[in-house]
């Protein structure tokens, strides 16, 4: 008896299976998935990155494994000729795109050195796009000797407004 | 897909836009921009320059009440201006390290107490470029309204 009971609620389920995948099939139709408001989504980032995508890093150059020291209260950086001061050597580019860098010299011997670095303020004179305003971007590690020369430098040469690049704290 | 259509009769408008390749489009373009992104986010702290032949930059009548810190390998020096009152001559250095929250709370206090408004930071030449920013930022985190570098 309990046999029985068992097969006949086997069939049962297998019925009521059968049953429910036709219903299923009856109800599937076209799945249509709407893009448009993908479409906008990906509109809009392209649009917020390319507003936003104004890189500082043309205007300020940070190479030659320069850690930059870090600072509460910062600006955003003027676009204007840039003296990077690595730990060996002392590198200046010019505010015009595409204009090359060049290696001026040594650190060490800025540091050793009078107060007016030669080689930096010749190559300063010569700029003829001069804003007023040097970024001077520095090593955090470096003696402020060298660094207090270039900016003496940059002053004489007629580069009045000093701008150090940090990193935002 | 978009699509645009209008109920009517046979001729009525029904157009289909496919957008599979436009989305491919965006999404290249996205992928572009995200990674030819610049992320390092790099500012600049304006720094008024003296030197010894009185060259300034920021043109400004000297300040009553200006506070000279010098920064040393020992710590940092403090030159108040005169009636200042009793404000400490020095932060020495905790350990190996320059003590940056001991000169905030001294110069916020003098700023609050004896009105003092300016300051000007000059450093010893073994001193490392990073500590003289630290410096400045300090002097005016706590509330000195003009902060010149002294180069002499």
């Amino acid at each position: 008896m309990p046999l029985k009971r068992a097969r006949l609620k086997i069939s049962a389920l297998s019925t009521g299976r059968k049953n429910r995948s036709a219903e299923k099939n009856k109800k599937v139709g076209a799945v249509s998935l709407s893009l448009t408001s993908m479409v906008d989504m990906f509109a809009i980032l392209v649009i917020f990155l390319l507003t936003n995508n104004q890189s500082v890093e043309e205007w300020v150059k940070l190479e030659h494994d320069i850690s930059l020291p870090r600072a509460k209260t910062a600006d955003m950086p003027k676009k204007a000729v840039t003296i990077q001061v690595a730990a060996d050597k002392i590198y200046a580019q010019d505010s015009v795109p595409g204009s090359k860098e060049a290696a001026i010299t040594d650190v060490a011997s800025v540091t050793k050195g009078p107060l007016i670095v030669e080689s930096l303020r010749t190559w300063l004179v010569k700029l003829a796009n001069k804003e007023g305003y040097v970024n001077v971007v520095a090593d955090e590690k470096v003696n402020y000797g060298a660094v207090r020369r270039i900016i003496s430098t940059a002053q004489i040469a007629g580069f009045k407004n000093i701008n150090l690049a940090v990193f935002p704290r | 897909m978009g699509g645009v259509s209008t109920p009517g009769g046979d001729g009525g408008l029904n157009v289909e836009l496919n957008l599979v390749p436009f989305i491919d489009l965006l999404s290249s373009l996205v992928l572009f921009l995200l990674l030819g992104a610049v992320w390092v986010q790099i500012a600049s702290m304006q720094a008024a320059v003296e030197s010894k032949k009185g060259v300034r930059s920021v043109a400004s009548t000297e300040p009553p009440k200006r506070l000279e810190l010098r920064v040393t390998k020992r710590g940092y020096e403090l030159v108040w201006p005169a009636k200042a009152g009793k404000l400490p001559t020095g932060v020495a250095m905790k350990g190996s390290t320059y003590d940056h929250d001991g000169l905030l709370s001294v110069v916020s206090s003098a700023v609050k107490d004896a009105k003092v408004n300016a300051g000007g930071v000059s450093a010893t030449d073994d001193v490392n470029y990073g500590e003289v920013v630290s410096a400045i930022d300090l002097l005016k985190e706590g509330g000195l309204k003009s902060v010149a570098m002294s180069t002499e």
